[in-house]
């Protein structure tokens, strides 16, 4: 296992909590957003999390344990909008109601500190890292 | 037959090292994936590997004198294995086999382990040294 590489799984781990970061944003930033360009009020999205095997864990095994972290992908939550009575608006239907977004703002916060959790994680990881390739570096002095 | 002077102490340590920076590593990938719920945790029994390792070199041995018996050569060679974490699920499926917290402890720990071999070596060296020297130091 190189230092070098495991800076490089600790980094994959941060961009992919920034992505999450930048999705719960979105969500949160368009929370009352009732127009789109395709139509229809704003719809929450979420990241996708993969694997991606990195390289053997040790010498002469034959399985990529280690794997970095990577954003597969963004998906829409298909969750109906949330209805609300609100008749002056220009965009309610016939009946008075108004289609808001599916983002439930509670759910987003919690979210957010999901992933601010997990970002430590990854950058205490990180100076971890740093301390002991300097401590196997001081052997030499 | 010469004296083994580099191989004991920091053999034994250098093995130790290089295990540590293979759990690191483990316990990194662990890090990273942890909100990937199909992921699957490993980790790398630094302690028993050494065990192994000490039994296979140290002198201690079993006598076959039956097929059936198993010898300690039969370990020589063995790679360390890295064990899969047990799979703990909650909730709706969704959760993984990573605890954070255990994680972090881990990742700590190891770091320290690490820097206790490192600073083992360097003891050993500074020692060396001073044989060299003639106890001048």
């Amino acid at each position: 296992m190189n230092f070098l590489d495991a800076l490089q799984i600790s980094g994959s781990g941060m961009s992919s909590q920034s992505a999450r970061m930048n999705v719960i944003a979105t969500n949160l930033a368009n929370a009352e957003a009732t127009r789109t360009p395709e139509g229809g009020p704003y719809k929450r999205k979420e990241v996708i999390f993969g694997s991606v095997p990195f390289k053997e864990v040790l010498e002469g095994q034959n399985k990529s344990l280690i794997s970095e972290s990577k954003v597969m992908g963004v998906i829409e939550d298909t969750r109906a909008p949330q209805m609300k009575y609100d008749p002056g608006h220009p965009d309610a239907d016939a009946q008075g109601y108004v289609a808001l977004p599916n983002v439930n703002v509670i759910q987003e916060m919690v979210n957010m500190m999901l992933a601010s959790r997990s970002y430590e994680a990854n950058v205490t990881a990180v100076q971890t890292t740093k301390d002991m390739a300097m401590r196997a570096l001081e052997i030499g002095k | 037959m010469g004296i083994d002077i580099f191989g004991g102490v920091i053999g034994t340590m250098e093995r130790a090292l290089n295990l540590r920076a293979a759990k690191h590593g483990a316990i990194l990938s662990n890090l990273a994936n942890m909100d990937n719920p199909n992921y699957k945790g490993f980790d790398i029994m630094v302690e028993e590997e050494m065990q192994k390792s000490l039994n296979r070199g140290g002198g201690l041995t079993l006598d076959t004198t039956n097929k059936g018996h198993i010898g300690l050569k039969g370990q020589a060679g063995a790679p360390a294995v890295a064990i899969p974490q047990s799979e703990q699920v909650f909730g709706d499926g969704r959760g993984k086999a990573i605890d954070r917290d255990k994680a972090m402890v881990d990742l700590a720990r190891n770091a320290v382990m690490y820097t206790a071999s490192a600073q083992i070596i360097s003891r050993k060296f500074e020692a060396l040294k001073q044989a060299i020297q003639d106890g001048r130091s």
